[in-house]
């Protein structure tokens, strides 16, 4: 049973997010330690294991970018624990040109920050409504290059986290 | 994680930190990604008449053991044929640094730069 199964979900990129959180907490109590305490072993373990999927494939399909990369793996292609390198030279500038700019915010910049993150936010609701319609269209190499371009728009999103807490904070 | 010495001595006194003009037809330029950790890496020769790597410079943002392998990577290929340069390997880089198994991709990122910047220069001077 894939990840999508267990929470009675159609294999697609978007999720209803409420209805997954439901399942989830459903899923939970079912399979809670607690209502196997006085059962055989076996029973208990078989527990401990299905509820330990159920968070896994919980923390994989309420993250796009994981989600995404479970849909790819679905297919047959897992680039969960590449080392690929990526060479698409306009793309990467424009990551050093966004990283040069967070590094150069100080404690005045707060307006420019706020609209910085905005930008940053559009950027990543471009490239989840590509991987959506580049997954419902098979294309699954086109997919896979998206996701990696993602991970670097995620990361800056964790530095700009970073960076306005060091300012802020 | 412990960092060798090597990988804090470069990442506390980065060699050739900087940019070169990427338009001028001297200067080659290798930009690289790691999507695993969002890793950005931008490697720049400056070749000579003869084909030598005259100067190097670099801007990572990335990790500790990212910085000292493009660092690290800066000192080497200087005065190399562009060929000697495309012969470092992220093992000789990793070696040197003393990585560890989880930052073997950074030296990997560091030798696909030399091979990134190689590569463009070719493109602007397609018969060196």
């Amino acid at each position: 049973m894939n990840y999508f199964e267990l929470f009675s979900l159609p294999v697609t990129f978007s999720v209803d997010q409420v209805r997954l959180s439901e399942t989830y907490r459903t899923l939970q109590k079912q399979y809670h330690p607690d209502k196997f305490a006085m059962y055989s072993e076996s029973e208990r373990l078989g527990a401990m294991q299905k509820s330990s999927e159920i968070n896994d494939a919980y923390q994989t399909l309420k993250n796009s970018c994981l989600r995404a990369q479970y849909q790819l793996l679905l297919v047959g292609l897992d680039i969960d624990l590449e080392q690929k390198t990526l060479r698409d030279t306009d793309f990467l500038m424009q990551q050093m040109e966004w990283r040069e700019t967070l590094a150069s915010f100080t404690e005045a910049d707060e307006d420019k920050i706020t609209l910085f993150a905005e930008m940053i936010k559009k950027q990543v609701n471009e490239l989840e409504s590509l991987i959506a319609s580049q997954l419902q269209a098979n294309e699954f190499e086109a997919t896979a290059n998206s996701i990696r371009k993602l991970k670097f728009m995620l990361k800056l999103q964790i530095e700009l986290a970073l960076r306005e807490e060091k300012l802020f904070d | 994680m412990a960092y060798s010495e090597k990988v804090i001595d470069h990442y506390e006194n980065p060699r050739n930190v900087g940019s070169f003009d990427k338009d001028d037809q001297n200067i080659a330029t290798g930009m690289v990604g790691a999507p695993a950790c969002g890793d950005v890496m931008k490697l720049q020769l400056k070749i000579n008449a003869d084909g030598v790597i005259e100067d190097a410079k670099f801007k990572t943002y990335g990790c500790g053991s990212a910085i000292a392998s493009s660092s690290l990577v800066t000192e080497w290929v200087k005065g190399k044929t562009l060929d000697q340069a495309r012969a470092i390997t992220n093992t000789e880089i990793s070696a040197e640094l003393a990585l560890p198994p989880v930052k073997i991709h950074c030296s990997i990122l560091a030798e696909d730069a030399i091979k990134a910047a190689i590569d463009d220069y070719r493109s602007k001077h397609p018969n060196k």
